[in-house]
């Protein structure tokens, strides 16, 4: 349990505090909001471009297998 | 969990997501520019903006920048001015046929705040912008399409926490983050689909939800105003500034003179907006005058006063509703608008991340059939 609910927990926090910084302060709080909500940004992105597969949008051929890497399991 | 249960979630996140998918793709592919619609309009140059004069030149009273406003647009009358904070030498002039129309129809003007000069009408009506506008916000459909995709909205919101619940049985046997190579395409989307979703979730929340609640915006607006009057009515105000006040301008009957007697009754607030009697913001009898504070938070969560233009006795109307200070955070909350530039590229970030979540499911939906057994 722990083990799946960590990273999502972490980063759902980020997020909130990285939602509610620039609301309640300026100036500090804009960058505490920047910096807390690049974390889901760039890991999702990351993600996305570790992952070899095309984004839908640019019509990719989905069947096609992509760079296979090193499995990480 | 059960599989059982895990069958009923399932079930709810299909139907849920199949239902307003494409609405909400074309929500966020609409509401990508709309993000920058203010870099969008400095760029295309279609800005309009005062001619600079020296610091301190003195501002006209509104009731001139009405007067010249209602002589360029013959047969509307002014229902509100709106202050932009950061554009202070300008007032935008809303017009309609009537005061208490649906505003659908209605005209947005520039006015200088200085000369009452008519700058100019932003081209809300036609082009690239206002289309995305239209769609993202009621489908052209008025309050019905706002509603409808409110309704959208709130399945989305059960798509996600459905999507959540899955979440768990799907990475049990998986790292967070992990994207398994060397399975069919359809697995690695389904890895992308959950990491994507888990990363954007509350953010997606936010936005999703706060989307929804703007929806509404016109519903609460109007309860507000029955609110008010029913105060008003069972003498259920607070009197801030009396009729006979000695250290504010006597009343005149004149808009300007009404709006100094507000800010003489609340120090340290600018004016956000002006609404004219029987406007949805204001009472039958009373100008409404919406005032903000200067910190980030208190320039979001307005207070409305209330001032007879006659006699010039301002009120408050009882405090501010939840529901409206709702609607008041949840405007910044969907814009991103309170972070500068940054933060709105990391919105637009978000809501691409979000995009492929969306195509990510439906494309997991159409290749169905080939779904593996999972171990």
């Amino acid at each position: 349990m722990m083990r799946i609910w960590l990273w999502p927990v972490l980063i759902g926090v980020l997020s909130m505090l990285g939602l509610i910084a620039g609301l309640v302060s300026e100036g500090a709080g804009d960058w505490l909001s920047w910096l807390a909500l690049a974390a889901p940004v760039a890991i999702g992105l990351h993600g996305l471009s570790r992952s070899g597969a095309r984004p839908l949008a640019r019509g990719g051929n989905l069947t096609h297998a992509g760079p296979r890497r090193a499995g990480r399991s | 969990m059960q599989a059982v249960n895990l069958r009923r979630w399932g079930w709810v996140h299909k139907w849920s997501s199949l239902v307003s998918t494409l609405f909400i793709l074309m929500l966020c592919l609409t509401g990508l520019p709309l993000i920058f619609s203010h870099e969008i309009d400095h760029l295309t140059g279609n800005e309009i903006e005062a001619p600079a004069m020296p610091e301190g030149t003195p501002r006209a009273a509104v009731d001139r920048v009405a007067a010249e406003a209602v002589k360029a647009y013959p047969g509307l009358v002014p229902l509100y001015f709106f202050a932009e904070e950061d554009a202070p030498d300008v007032w935008y002039v809303k017009l309609d046929t009537r005061v208490d129309t649906d505003e659908s129809e209605s005209t947005l003007i520039l006015s200088d705040a200085r000369t009452a000069e008519v700058l100019g009408a932003p081209n809300f009506d036609e082009g690239f912008m206002s289309v995305m506008y239209r769609l993202h916000v009621d489908l052209y459909a008025g309050l019905a399409g706002k509603l409808f995709l409110g309704f959208m909205g709130l399945l989305l919101m059960v798509a996600i926490v459905s999507g959540v619940v899955l979440y768990a049985p799907f990475m049990r046997k998986l790292r967070f983050g992990e994207v398994r190579q060397e399975r069919t395409p359809r697995t690695r989307w389904l890895d992308l689909h959950n990491l994507l979703g888990i990363v954007t979730l509350v953010w997606a929340l936010a936005v999703g939800f706060t989307g929804v609640i703007n929806t509404w915006a016109d519903l609460i607006f109007q309860a507000w105003q029955a609110e008010q009057v029913a105060a008003l009515q069972a003498g259920e105000t607070r009197v801030l500034l009396a009729t006979d006040a000695s250290d504010a301008p006597a009343a005149d009957g004149s808009l300007q003179t009404a709006v100094d007697r507000v800010l003489a009754a609340a120090p340290d607030m600018a004016v956000s907006m002006i609404a004219y009697p029987g406007t949805l913001r204001a009472t039958p009898e009373h100008v409404a005058v919406i005032l903000r504070g200067d910190t980030p938070l208190t320039s979001r969560l307005t207070q409305a006063l209330l001032v007879d233009p006659a006699n010039g006795e301002v009120l408050e109307a009882g405090a501010r509703p939840w529901y409206v200070t709702a609607l008041q955070l949840s405007e910044p909350l969907h814009f991103g608008d309170y972070g500068g530039l940054p933060l709105k590229i990391l919105w637009g970030l978000l809501d691409i991340l979000t995009i492929v979540v969306l195509g990510s499911g439906l494309y997991l939906w159409i290749k169905r059939g080939t779904t593996e057994v999972r171990s």
